[in-house]
């Protein structure tokens, strides 16, 4: 069974069945914890802290419940990038 | 797109597809975490965007087992990051009051909240029932 992992920080969360026309995924950039890394073809952390993903920022469009941002949920573990990383020594710890 | 109401909200009629509402037989299924919390953060985010019949539309987004979509196809090709997830039929949502909206592409669906409120997403979650362990979730090896 799925457990939180203590001390996982998320750049902003998703709900990853939560998707709209466009088929992605989409929130508000007010739910981002520094709304600032949250720009167009950034990589962020997404999901929630029990089953997070790595997510690539679509699209910023102001509504008028606010800034919508479009995420594109990336495919595997988050885990598996940094395993990869560390591998090619593009990753130190 | 559509233009937005003239609250500034999103008519989700605008979004909804042109079919038959499910057969009661059907599967209805939401990825975890099972959290009132989670569902919360769901249906007053959809507030913020959609409309439902001229009001904020309180909402939690499934997926369902209509035309070729499958139990396993959804938890492999669109809930592999969940770690959970539960299921209960279209029937159980219908004869609990819900309404199950087909919205955007299939097989996504909403279903309809009264309110945001933490109370009501617990009355959701239980006629969900028990999470189950996805076991197409691509964990780490």
């Amino acid at each position: 069974m799925a457990h939180q992992v203590e001390g996982v920080e998320i750049d902003i969360p998703c709900d990853v069945q939560q998707v709209d026309d466009t088929g992605d995924v989409w929130v508000f950039l007010d739910e981002a914890r520094d709304p600032a890394r949250v720009t167009p073809g950034a990589i962020v952390i997404s999901g929630d802290p029990v089953d997070p993903v790595l997510a690539r920022v679509v699209s910023l469009t102001e509504r008028p419940g606010g800034i919508k941002v479009h995420l594109q949920v990336l495919p595997g573990d988050p885990g598996d990038y940094a395993d990869a990383l560390r591998r090619a020594h593009l990753l130190s710890a | 797109m559509s233009s937005a109401s003239g609250d500034g909200l999103e008519p989700i009629e605008a979004h909804l597809r042109d079919e038959a509402p499910p057969a009661h037989a059907v599967v209805v299924i939401r990825g975890g975490p099972l959290s009132v919390e989670k569902l919360v953060e769901h249906a007053v985010r959809q507030a913020r965007e959609f409309s439902c019949a001229g009001a904020p539309m309180y909402s939690v987004s499934v997926d369902a087992t209509v035309g070729s979509w499958s139990l396993d196809a959804i938890l492999r090709d669109r809930l592999w990051s969940r770690s959970t997830y539960a299921a209960c039929s279209a029937a159980g949502l219908h004869d609990a009051g819900y309404v199950l909206l087909a919205t955007h592409g299939s097989p996504h669906y909403d279903i309809v909240l009264a309110d945001g409120e933490p109370a009501t997403a617990a009355t959701l979650l239980g006629v969900f029932g028990t999470a189950e362990v996805n076991p197409f979730k691509r964990r780490r090896r």
